[in-house]
């Protein structure tokens, strides 16, 4: 098999004349709005396989019995392919991120149950992987709906009064 | 004119603010209502009725009815009895031609009321034919209730909440109350929903008012409207306390303006203190309807007579007034003149919302209502809906009387004569009837009908009601405006990850599924040409990818396309079309081996997640060794075709792109401006290619890139037209415009793609093989134009006056100067220089048919 | 106007099942009523039963959105419709009961430039058979229904239409009602509430019916059953390809005329039309699951409010009444199996999907001349069952991908 290199952004070689440079599907949409943090520049690494045997210090939510999404620190993504177990996909450039505050705008966006996240469900009826710290909470997706999900954010929390 | 302060009114007095009703100023007190302010200031007459245009007042003064609708803001229907006063409201009343007072339309009860019995309609103006436009426009001006503004835009933000609690409590009365602490006390976290509202009762539960359950939908979905915001609650467990809807009784004059209902008193006088008449008959069921008495004698009105229907049922009630406005009623053999009759009869459990959760709703012959039973898990129906009810007397289905209309139905005007004749037609069953008399169909959604019609119906057919059945509780229980239902109304789209650079340089976006797409950048045919001539740039980041892999990935697409893969070499691209199961066309695309276990798939931009689908289940029912992943988001591609796309991409990357390394249908991973991609030479628009598939997020860094390294090679990025145009010059076609539902890739004139001697079966194999055996009756084939004209898609291909064949793709070829396209023909007629008849702009024109692509037929190009 | 005052029985109280009947019709609904009218009206067949399982009408007869039409995407569909439609507009007349048919004209909007090209398909299939059917651009959609909201800041804006002049809405239980009385002064006699509970087969002939109310012998069995149309082809031992879904719709409160012309937007799954009550009638597509349980649902309402404020933001304030469901009975090809099965003496009228209630006359009136001669009209020829097994399918879906 290839290694797939394609499908990681962190293999970008630069110098000798070229210079990539990373994008986020968020960054017009958002516009610099303090309230929402794009988290799309993470590492995120799908596992297929025995997920239990995931043993790395990183955070791990668990899509289905068969599979998880690993997420870290984008630096951190070649170490991981190389030790984290079954398939590993690289899905860093797939999904886009952000984190928001207050329950109130989570509410409006999504139909999971709040008290039971980390989930997977949809947000503004996109596909999305939640996670909650307090309350704060992060949301992944596929991040050609990232401008889309980023204006539908900002449209929701200008209508908490 | 205001009673002195009452101990719990809802009016502030020190507050006043003015709305306008028909253009005229209408003092108010915060906390009235617009109906409670209209009625404080004299009116009593508040709406006109739907067929016979009857003057109708205040009836139960809390939002069920139809009686108060008038039009508040540009908003048609709104029952103004429940609509909080607001300055500055423009009030207008609706369904009136003149005025409330002088409703010139109400000639219809006046003298068109013999002509215009139950479905009258249904009986007249059959011919002469040609007059029923005519007639008809008459009666649609004089059907409907309120008027909607043809010019509004939408107003209102409404926002939509998802709310998941352990119980949901709808209605906040005393029972819902105790309910609610109840749950509280076990630590549960309770949400009250109450359609009035009031103080907040303290702290053990969360009260959501003014608010209206909407239904209970399945898997106990609860929507909620609160006014701006539609609450979506689910609850571990619902607990129902929507008490009891007080039912009119039915009498001769039972619509009069001054008969009301009992809580319509209780509401005048308690909460916005204003004195519903001065001179009261009240005629109750139970004792809910009789203390309306106390009521009204502590307001200073005198109760002339209160009659018990518990004690005895009179042989006759009539309401006699004048006016459309009550001035005596007649009970038995006494007549007492008075200006408010209140009269209930045994309130019906407001059971809608149970029978929706899945309740069944029986009548309950002793007590002569409809009793919600058998409820399912997870639901408590507590209070009077449950049947906690005082003594109640069974009224008669209806009171006789000399003179006057015995309204069943107000809503739509429905008499008890109406139902009579329509049994009497023999619309025998009460959903028949229903239906024919409309009873029940108007905006009180049954209310205050629903019961007294079945036990009317009941009585007719001299039945008990038990044998009639009841007929469906369709949601909503409230009715609900279409803002409230459509909320934000956001609809997902798709964007490339060079979606934004498109926009900078001015290109024309397009759907393409749910993906915004280039249509171009300004000049089509320019495009087009460009990529003849130089080289073109062009977003295929909207293509479907997938990554089959594992031990059995070859097999596994074997079975799947009537393409071969097992002998394909690692590094090489073949294109593939998808059948169905019926063998027709879904899906095309190119599949590269990337290894011996990996294969890479594309598919067309819009078949992308029905082709993932239909690879993930055909996987699990075969239960092979293989992984599909989609890739579609991760990547991002560019399609760099022309001449010069070579020496373009010599300079941005290190290995070899001479044709002996990378030749026509390779596939070949390699760092393409520093970023890791795979290229993939293919030719769709029919010059030397390549694909870059890389990161999405290295979009717009590439995009730039190749651009400003092949400025010098006058590169230039070219939108989906144009590639149309490039795609139709090579016979490529577009699966879902040259392609429907029944086309197959014999026919569709793609045999090579058909390996039916293949070892192992394929999906759709057995219909290619039956297609084989009948012969073609039709294929795709190219055609020419004889003359300029363009052909529209669509268009039909003629022969003897009726259609041979349709026209599925047709552009003007800017490099080969020529009208090109493809259409489906009679198989007789796809032979190479055949003439064709197509219909354009109802003349025929002539063309040719064409077997081979029109540009560069052998491929050289593709190939060089 | 005679008519008006005298109260006259619509159709005798149901009475006794016979032991036999020449012809018996499962299904009380349109088509079932239509064909056992035009068995005894054109054929003098008046030996005839209806068996319904609840009211006349009760099913999709009766939960349909009334819509009219002839512009159908093939020509063995558009020629039976547009007779169809034929039908219906003198059907009023010849039942002497006014059907409300308010030909106010069909619009299908267009929101893609692939979906123009189907509507341009549709326009010349049907002018070469003398429908009158056209494409319009934008500016004509505007002509036409200038309440539409043609702006272009929308999601999907419009992009033309194709315009169907006589196509239009009608009032469905007047068409059941008109039937039923025609079939029944003609002698048929009306069995509702009498539900079909088996089918009697000997030697490969259907013989008769088994019902909740006694057993019935059969010369010919027909099945309008719609949604239910593979239960009772499984009683007869007959297979139908047939999958049933879904369908819902919704009212508002009645308003004044606004609309007077039928909108539908495929794109947006939506279709919306105001009756002569003044009712906006607005449904959706089927529900892609398969179920008979007819249960709403809560998003049904929400995404069809909001494709609904997409083309008329003017109903914002426009109040939802009732909502209801219907069974749709979806053939593989969109295309009806109308005739002959492999059981002697048994006929169906099935795969209609959303496109039935439409079609009850012309179906009434080829099966009456199926049972009365024995020979399969060739109006209805392609849409004989045997068609799944030729694998001659006559699709009315433009694309795999998009259903319509």
């Amino acid at each position: 098999m290839t290694g797939l290199a394609f499908l990681s952004p962190d293999r970008a070689e630069r110098g000798r004349q070229f210079e990539p440079t990373l994008a986020s599907p968020l960054t017009r949409a958002l516009g610099g709005d303090a309230r929402v943090r794009d988290l799309s520049g993470l590492g995120k690494i799908e596992v297929r396989g025995d997920v239990d045997a995931i043993d790395a210090d990183v955070q791990v939510v668990r899509i289905s019995p068969g599979r998880a999404l690993v997420l870290c620190a984008y630096e951190r993504c070649a170490e991981l392919r190389a030790v984290l177990p079954g398939t590993v996909i690289d899905m860093t450039a797939a999904l886009a991120g952000l984190e928001l505050t207050g329950e109130r705008a989570m509410r409006r966006l999504t139909d999971l149950d709040l008290r039971e996240l980390p989930a997977v469900g949809k947000v503004a009826e996109v596909p999305a992987v939640v996670l909650r710290d307090g309350e704060r909470f992060q949301i992944f997706f596929p991040q050609e709906f990232g401008h889309y999900v980023a204006e539908v954010v900002l449209d929701t929390l200008a209508g908490i009064r | 004119m205001r009673l002195p302060p009452q101990p719990n009114e809802r009016i502030d007095r020190s507050a006043e603010l003015t709305f306008s009703f028909e253009g005229k100023a209408v003092s108010a007190f915060a906390g009235d209502t617009i109906g409670s302010a209209l009625y404080a200031g004299g009116r009593r007459i508040f709406s006109r009725s739907f067929k016979y245009h009857r003057p109708r007042g205040l009836l139960c003064c809390s939002g069920g009815c139809a009686n108060c609708l008038m039009e508040v803001d540009g908003v048609p229907n709104v029952r103004v009895c429940v609509e909080p006063a607001r300055a500055g409201a423009q009030v207008r009343a609706q369904n009136v031609r003149g005025s409330l007072e002088r409703d010139l339309l109400s000639v219809v009860d006046k003298i068109g009321g013999p002509f215009t019995p139950v479905g009258f309609y249904y009986r007249t103006m059959i011919r002469p034919r040609r007059l029923w436009p005519y007639y008809e426009r008459f009666l649609r001006s004089v059907a409907g209730l309120g008027r909607l503004d043809k010019h509004a835009r939408r107003t209102n933000r409404y926002d939509v909440e998802h709310r998941h609690v352990d119980v949901l409590v709808v209605g906040g009365g005393y029972a819902g109350v105790e309910a609610a602490r109840r749950h509280a006390r076990a630590g549960r976290r309770v949400v009250v929903v109450d359609e009035r509202g009031g103080d907040n009762p303290g702290s053990d539960f969360e009260l959501v008012a003014p608010a209206r359950a909407i239904g209970i939908y399945e898997g106990g979905l609860v929507p909620v409207d609160a006014g701006g915001i539609l609450y979506r609650f689910r609850a571990d467990h619902i607990v129902l306390a929507t008490g009891t809807i007080e039912q009119p009784l039915l009498f001769p004059g039972n619509d009069l303006v001054g008969v009301v209902l009992p809580e319509a008193v209780r509401r005048l006088v308690e909460d916005w203190a204003l004195k519903p008449g001065e001179r009261a008959v009240v005629i109750a069921a139970d004792d809910r309807g009789l203390d309306t008495t106390d009521v009204l004698e502590r307001a200073g009105a005198v109760v002339v007579a209160a009659i018990d229907l518990r004690d005895a049922q009179p042989t006759r009630i009539e309401a006699k007034g004048r006016r459309g406005r009550l001035r005596s009623v007649v009970v038995g053999d006494r007549e007492f003149a008075c200006d408010l009759l209140v009269a209930s009869g045994t309130p019906q459990p407001a059971y809608s919302l149970l029978a929706q959760a899945g309740a069944r709703v029986e009548y309950d012959r002793r007590r002569g209502i409809f009793l919600p039973t058998e409820l399912p898990a997870n639901v408590e129906a507590v209070g009077s809906v449950a049947g906690e009810l005082g003594s109640a007397a069974i009224p008669a289905a209806s009171f006789d009387g000399h003179k006057g209309r015995c309204f069943v139905c107000l809503c739509e005007d429905v008499t008890e004569k109406d139902v009579k004749r329509a049994i009497a037609e023999g619309f025998d069953s009460i959903e028949l009837a229903k239906r024919y008399t409309t009873v029940t169909m108007g905006p009180c959604q049954g209310r205050l009908c629903h019961l007294a019609s079945i036990r009317l119906f009941a009585r007719e057919q001299e039945t008990g009601p038990d044998s009639i059945g009841t007929t469906t509780a369709r949601p909503p229980w409230a009715p609900v405006s279409l803002g409230l239902l459509a909320g934000r109304g956001h609809e997902p789209a798709k964007r490339t990850s060079i979606h934004h650079r498109h926009e900078e340089a001015g290109a024309t976006m397009m759907w393409t599924g749910a993906w915004r797409r280039p249509h171009s950048y300004g000049d089509p045919a320019a495009e087009a040409r460009h990529v003849h001539e130089a080289v073109g740039l062009i977003d295929v980041s909207t293509l479907g990818k997938l990554l089959v892999q594992g031990p059995e990935a070859a097999p596994f697409l074997e079975m799947l396309y009537p393409n071969r893969f097992g002998d394909m070499k690692t590094g090489r691209i073949r294109y593939g079309v998808l059948e169905t199961d019926a063998g027709r066309i879904m899906d095309d695309g190119t599949i590269g081996r990337l290894s011996d276990d990996q294969y890479y798939v594309t598919t067309t931009s819009t078949g992308a997640d029905t082709v993932i689908e239909w690879f993930e289940w055909w996987n699990a029912v075969w239960g092979m060794d293989v992984e599909i992943v989609n890739l579609t988001g991760a990547l991002a591609a560019v399609n760099i075709a022309g001449p010069r796309a070579r020496e373009l991409l010599a300079r941005v990357t290190d290995i070899d792109v001479s044709n002996e390394s990378i030749a026509y249908l390779d596939a070949k991973e390699a760092l393409v401006a520093g970023v890791p991609s795979l290229l993939l030479r293919i030719g769709f628009v029919g010059e030397l290619g390549y694909e870059l598939h890389f990161p999405s997020p290295y979009g717009e860094y590439l995009w730039d890139t190749l651009l400003e390294r092949g400025a010098d090679l006058d590169i230039r990025p070219f939108g989906l037209e144009p590639q149309r145009i490039l795609r139709l010059e090579k016979m490529h076609i577009l699966v879902g415009q040259d392609t429907d539902s029944e086309s197959n890739v014999l026919e569709a004139g793609m045999p090579w793609i058909a390996k039916l001697d293949k070892e192992n079966d394929f999906v759709g194999k057995w219909a290619l093989e039956h297609v084989r055996e009948r012969g073609f009756r039709e294929q795709l084939v190219g055609f020419e134009m004889d003359n300029g004209v363009v052909p529209a898609e669509g268009g039909q291909i003629v022969a003897d006056g009726s259609a041979v064949g349709r026209v599925t793709s047709a552009r003007l070829s800017p490099q080969l100067g020529r009208v090109i396209g493809m259409a489906w023909v009679r198989s007789d007629l796809a032979s190479e220089d055949g003439e064709l008849r197509l219909k354009v702009n109802g003349n025929l024109e002539t063309a040719r048919v064409r077997l081979k692509p029109f540009f560069d037929p052998d491929g050289e190009r593709l190939r060089s | 106007m005679k008519g008006l005052f005298r109260v006259e029985r619509m159709w005798r109280p149901r009475g006794e099942l016979k032991r036999r009947y020449d012809v018996v019709i499962v299904g009380g609904g349109s088509h079932g009523l239509a064909t056992a009218y035009y068995l005894a009206k054109n054929h003098g067949i008046t030996d005839v039963a209806v068996l319904e399982q609840s009211y006349l009408g009760s099913g999709a007869a009766g939960r349909n959105t009334t819509i009219i039409r002839a512009n159908y995407r093939t020509p063995e569909g558009a020629q039976f419709y547009r007779r169809s439609l034929e039908l219906y507009e003198g059907l009023g007349a010849e039942l002497d009961f006014n059907l409300l048919f308010s030909q106010q004209g069909h619009l299908t909007l267009a929101h893609s430039d692939r979906a123009m090209i189907t509507m341009a398909e549709r326009a010349e299939v049907n002018q070469l058979l003398g429908i009158d059917s056209r494409l319009v651009d934008r500016d004509g959609v505007a002509r036409l229904c200038p309440e539409l909201n043609l702006a272009d800041e929308v999601t999907w804006p419009i992009m033309g239409a194709l315009y169907h002049p006589p196509g239009g809405i009608i009032r469905h239980d007047a068409v059941v009602w008109g039937l039923a009385r025609g079939a029944d002064r003609r002698g048929v006699e009306l069995h509702p509430y009498t539900e079909v509970t088996g089918i009697e087969r000997s030697n490969g002939r259907v013989t008769g019916v088994r019902t909740t109310r006694g057993e019935v012998e059969a010369g010919t069995v027909i099945s309008a059953t719609a949604g239910w149309s593979t239960l009772i082809g499984d009683m007869a031992g007959v297979a139908l390809p047939i999958t049933t879904h879904i369908l819902q719709a919704f009212v508002t409160e009645p308003l004044k005329p606004f609309l007077d012309v039928v909108i539908v937007s495929s794109q947006m799954h939506v279709y919306i039309s105001q009756t002569d009550r003044g009712e906006f009638l607005i449904g959706a597509e089927i529900e892609p699951y398969t179920t008979y349980r007819g249960t709403s649902t809560f998003p049904f309402l929400e995404y069809s409010a909001r494709h609904t404020l997409e083309l008329f933001p003017q109903l914002e304030s426009a109040k939802v009444l009732r909502q209801w469901t219907g069974l749709c009975d979806i053939s593989p090809d969109y295309s009806p199996i109308l005739g002959v099965t492999e059981a002697d003496g048994f006929l169906v009228s099935c795969g209609w999907g959303t496109y039935g209630f439409k079609a009850a006359p012309i179906v009434g009136t080829t099966l009456a001349e199926l049972v009365a001669t024995g020979k399969t009209p060739d109006l209805i020829s392609p849409f004989a069952l045997e068609r799944f097994y030729r694998d001659s399918l006559v699709s009315e879906l433009a694309a795999a991908a998009v259903s319509h």
